[in-house]
């Protein structure tokens, strides 16, 4: 089965579940979100059970569409330097963000990589896109580099030189 | 110590994701943006390298971003890369190589009087000016390809006197590309020209060994071959177009991707040329080939290749339709079009055109399988896609648009709409005859053609005399047609004097009609010895008419034999599908038993209604339309074992014929009830005649 169908087949599978959970009319966008709903609670409750501070808890989506959006991490060293790159996560104990990797390490066990990405990826680039507005793009500077400063506009430097 | 976050693949995973997230909503295009802008210089290539793999968004939204880079160099960076293969032939990085080559002419041409090697900037200029020249044509801007190819070909001629081999050979390609440029904007005789001077020059690059002229020669050839088939020369299109493809499987090149694309092109143009010419086995070959070649091409890159598949598709379509495999042409028709359809989503100005021509023919497709909504759909968006085109390219679109006027007007003809068809099928006509005036003498059978359909819908609207003009019209044009190219237009000349002939037997001018319809069965016997399944019911139509003719001149011992050639067509057909062609039979046992007992042969005749009278029986389960004819055959054959004496036996098939009208009259009282009480008096005639006869 190729990727894409193999999405597909996924989403009808979701599809399924969505109606009967809650019969009606729904778009790909919607079943998508409503089964990362369901996911965040199950996270949520799993949190509870590890017994993780509540607002630390709220991050857990944004880190999971982190490791997601790089195709997954490699460790767990790697896995919390990963965190730090998110602002949600930058002040964090080592130990606190050990605690939240080896949860998502134990939700979303790796076959190729220490954690693997949210699949199917249709899932996992729903996460993403919902992540993204939050805060996700602040490590945007450690995966692809930072970025180069905008050259500075010398016709307004020397417009500015002039008035004085 | 600092630990590395993230793997090396972690920026090519997010750009990945990135771009699949955009593709489904665009207003997360945003994020790339984020992403790229800043970062260019060392993510200009991994860019262009998830363009290729998940293409659009990304090539669309880094072309932006290459317009906000304030470093030339980066943008250089990211032109040289995207002019190279594999990025050069890539679909979705067309918009990037567009804004690159932009902003590098513009600083160049900027930059060229102050510089102390001015030389080589012109000649920069010069390729660089031919290179916006292909960007432009690729994206459907053709005027202003056009304009800009004129300005590459003076820069390059005036760097003429100190030409190197190499600048001959950038020459040649501007001279090629120009020629492209003025035959898609429909200047192909400037276009001839001009091609002609590239192929001259070419070859003398061939004859000095300098590398690669094999395989561009052979491109000039290509680009010749596709001139000439738009000017309807197409046996010296067809000599080009093989010239190509023999350089370039010659050429080491073909070894190549782009090469092996280059190769199907050839092989694709040589078919659509064999098509033209009426050679469709070889033409079939000929696609086949390049199907093949362009799949394998698109399955490795979708992003570059599939518009190519998707052309070919489009034209192996056309082929399985004239072969009769009506299933098979119309699964190949709408892979073709789904496929344009994508690509016309995000590029309409590069791929409307193609667009419109497969919804155009996967509408006469449609419309031949009996579609005729879904048809008349796809007749319609092609006509409003090819009303836009028109103002960009006029020449070029006029005679495409009068083609999908005159097939939405069939359409609309065949689902009873006959004032829209008119409006559509005048306009077509005028068009056509626009064309021909302008001593286009290649449309004079597309004119005909609109002709001929304009005729038919005039007839069903009583306008008989215009009707008759213009089916006299359309014939004389596909005479003249066919005295050059036979093949071409045996077919549409063999419809064109049924239709004029019908017309005239419905008339009642039975003399004027006869020999017509004898040409018309001339014509399709011709057609039928080819290609019997597709034009063998043809065959008896005219055979039809023409029995008919003979029949109202009282000549039945001509219309007999007539008639008896139709049933051995029949007969004949029968034996290759009994499904598709039993239906037929009956009719043609009833027309000979009637012109049997005109001759007073009234055993045969009465022999042949109780063969009608069985195959209408047989027919009956799964053909309401046969219910009506069976009765009335019943009821002749009845009729005519009656006055022969043999009234037990009429007895029993008038019988058979009110059981049938009486059932036909439950459904249809307003019909079938005269019918039915004539049937069932008769009857009763008969079998009192049959008692008054009877010994005491």
């Amino acid at each position: 089965m190729t990727k894409e169908h193999f999405s597909r087949a996924l989403l009808l599978h979701m599809s399924a579940l969505v109606a009967i959970e809650e019969p009606g009319k729904w778009g790909q966008e919607e079943i998508l979100n409503y089964v990362l709903n369901r996911e965040k609670r199950f996270l949520a409750k799993v949190a509870g059970e590890w017994m993780l501070p509540v607002e630390i808890s709220r991050g857990l989506g944004r880190a999971m569409a982190l490791i997601t959006s790089v195709g997954g991490v490699a460790n767990e060293d790697k896995a919390i330097a990963a965190l730090r790159s998110l602002r949600f996560f930058a002040d964090e104990k080592e130990s606190m963000l050990s605690m939240v990797v080896h949860l998502l390490r134990e939700t979303y066990p790796g076959e190729l990589r220490w954690i693997d990405p949210m699949m199917p990826d249709l899932l996992g680039e729903q996460l993403i896109k919902n992540e993204l507005g939050q805060g996700l793009a602040d490590s945007f500077d450690q995966i692809l580099g930072r970025k180069r400063p905008a050259a500075t506009d010398d016709s307004h430097a020397g417009e500015s030189r002039a008035r004085r | 110590m600092m630990i590395e976050a993230f793997e090396a693949d972690a920026p090519k995973s997010l750009l990945t994701r990135l771009t699949r997230i955009a593709a489904r909503d665009p207003d997360a295009e945003c994020w790339i943006e984020e992403a790229l802008v800043g970062r260019l210089e060392w993510l200009g290539e991994l860019a262009l390298e998830v363009a290729v793999e998940s293409e659009d968004p990304m090539g669309t939204v880094l072309a932006r971003c290459v317009e906000m880079t304030e470093n030339l160099n980066v943008v250089n960076q990211v032109r040289e890369l995207v002019e190279a293969p594999p990025y050069s032939s890539s679909v979705p990085l067309r918009e990037v190589r567009r804004v690159a080559t932009r902003i590098v002419l513009k600083a160049l041409k900027s930059a060229v009087a102050e510089s102390d090697q001015q030389q080589l900037v012109e000649a920069e200029i010069a390729r660089l000016t031919l290179a916006q020249a292909m960007s432009m044509a690729e994206l459907g801007q053709h005027q202003a390809a056009l304009a800009e190819s004129y300005e590459a070909l003076e820069l390059h001629e005036r760097l003429a006197p100190i030409a190197s081999p190499k600048q001959r050979k950038r020459i040649a390609t501007s001279l090629n590309q120009l020629a492209a440029n003025l035959e898609t904007v429909g200047r192909s005789e400037e276009a001839e020209e001009l091609v002609r001077r590239s192929l001259e020059m070419r070859r003398g690059l061939v004859a000095e060994g300098f590398e690669g002229a094999h395989s561009e020669l052979a491109g000039s050839w290509a680009n010749l071959g596709s001139i000439l088939l738009s000017q309807g020369e197409l046996e010296s299109a067809l000599a080009a177009a093989e010239t190509a493809v023999d350089l370039y499987q010659e050429s080491e090149a073909h070894k190549t991707i782009e090469g092996k694309a280059n190769l199907a092109t050839s092989l694709h143009n040589r078919g659509v040329i064999l098509l033209k010419l009426g050679r469709g086995g070889e033409a079939l070959a000929s696609h086949r080939e390049a199907v093949a070649l362009r799949r394998r091409l698109a399955n490795d890159r979708p992003d570059a290749y599939s518009h190519d598949l998707a052309s070919s598709l489009n034209s192996l379509a056309i082929q399985h339709r004239d072969r009769g495999d009506w299933d098979e042409a119309l699964s190949v028709i709408r892979e073709a079009t789904e496929l344009r359809w994508g690509l016309a989503l995000r590029r309409a100005g590069a791929f409307d055109a193609d667009l419109a021509s497969s919804l155009n023919n996967m509408g006469s497709m449609l419309q031949e399988s009996g579609s005729m909504a879904a048809a008349c759909r796809a007749f319609e968006e092609a006509v409003e896609i090819r009303r836009r085109l028109l103002l960009d390219v006029p020449l070029a679109i006029r005679p495409l648009l009068a083609s999908s006027l005159n097939n939405l007007g069939t359409c609309l003809h065949e689902m009873g709409d006959s004032a829209s068809a008119l409006a559509h099928l005048y306009e077509a006509v005028a068009l056509r005859r626009e064309l021909v005036a302008k001593a286009e003498e290649s449309r004079e059978a597309d004119l005909a053609n609109s002709l001929n359909s304009l005729a038919l819908v005039l007839r069903r609207v009583d306008k008989v005399e215009e009707s008759l003009s213009a089916f006299v019209e359309a014939c004389d044009i596909f005479e003249r047609q066919f005295e050059y190219q036979p093949e071409v237009h045996r077919f549409p000349l063999a419809m064109s004097t049924y239709n004029l002939a019908n017309l005239l037997h419905d008339l009642g001018r039975y003399g004027v009609a006869l020999p017509l319809a004898g040409r018309a069965v001339s014509l399709f016997k011709q057609l039928t010895d080819a290609r019997p399944r597709v034009h063998g019911p043809r065959l008896v139509m005219a055979l039809d008419l023409a029995t008919n003719c003979f029949r109202r001149l009282r000549r039945y011992e001509e219309a007999r034999r007539v008639a008896r050639a139709a049933g051995l067509v029949l007969d004949e057909l029968e034996q290759r599908d009994a499904r598709a062609y039993r239906s037929l039979i009956p009719g043609n046992l009833t027309t000979r038993a009637f012109l049997e007992s005109q001759l007073g042969n009234g055993d045969c005749a009465v022999a042949l209604l109780r063969e009608a009278v069985e195959r209408y029986q047989d027919l009956v389960p799964s053909r309401f339309a046969a219910k009506p004819k069976l009765a009335l055959t019943c009821e002749v054959l009845g009729q005519a074992l009656a006055d022969r004496g043999l009234l037990d036996e009429a007895c029993v098939y008038l019988g058979r014929a009110v059981v049938v009208y009486e059932e036909l009259e439950a459904s249809n009282p307003t019909d079938f009830r005269g019918v039915s009480a004539r049937c069932r008096e008769r009857l009763l005639e008969v079998r009192a005649q049959g008692r008054a006869g009877e010994p005491e």
